[in-house]
């Protein structure tokens, strides 16, 4: 594995020596229903394959702070600045008690999601783009960022046959909707609002 | 600055295998230094 120095997004950990990071930090971003998640799974496998020691990571998926957030955005009254503060604080917990060890291990860390994905949710909810950036300026920079693309008339579909879709509507039917945020209802952007 | 590389999933029946095989042909070009 090649070494390149690592840096921080802003102002950085003080307490942390990125000199020590071996392994590399690759984050796959993209929308919801674009695939991330299964290709990130295939990854994983054909990199520990090939002998790379691999952690994979996901958005909202800390133990400090998952549940926090999912009882958070069921409440639907979250503004940008508290929605961006609760993945800041995800963020940080998964930052320093997955993402940092594995890179000092010299680990394969594939992020499902990045803190692009705070950056876009934020400054389109009308975050300045300055506070979101300076938030989660403890960040490491990524090695490379690999971001899927899908046009409108392709992503609809797939996310309309997802899993989620059919748990909820097929099976369950219980009136249960797409995800409120991810699904932007929260900008009112419809024309039935 | 991240280097950023973007893939188009054009075609939901292809999209995987062909979207799967530069992702690793990049991720292969990062691990090795060859990028």
């Amino acid at each position: 594995m090649s070494s390149e120095k690592k840096i921080f997004f802003g102002r950085g950990l003080p307490y942390v020596d990125v000199s020590e990071f071996k392994g590399k930090l690759i984050v796959i971003e993209g929308t919801d229903g674009v695939g991330r998640t299964t290709q990130i799974e295939d990854l994983k496998k054909w990199l520990e394959v090939k002998g790379y020691g691999v952690v994979s990571t996901g958005w909202t998926r800390s133990p400090l702070m998952g549940r926090a957030i999912d009882v958070a955005k069921a409440g639907h009254n979250l503004n940008v600045h508290t929605f961006s503060l609760l993945y800041a604080a995800d963020f940080a917990d998964r930052l320093e008690h997955e993402i940092i060890p594995a890179l000092k291990a010299g680990f394969v860390v594939l992020a499902d999601r990045y803190i692009y994905t705070a950056f876009a949710r934020a400054t389109v909810r009308g975050a300045e783009r300055d506070w979101i950036r300076s938030t989660f300026g403890f960040a490491l920079e990524p090695d490379v960022v690999l971001y899927m693309k899908v046009n409108i008339e392709n992503l609809i579909p797939r996310v309309i046959n997802s899993q989620l879709f059919q748990y909820r509507y097929g099976e369950l039917g219980s009136g249960e909707s797409m995800d409120y945020w991810e699904a932007g209802m929260d900008l009112r952007l419809g024309e039935d609002f | 600055m991240a280097e950023e590389y973007h893939f188009n999933v054009v075609d939901a029946t292809k999209a995987f295998s062909t979207v799967n095989k530069k992702l690793k042909e990049k991720i292969l070009e990062v691990l090795e230094g060859e990028g």
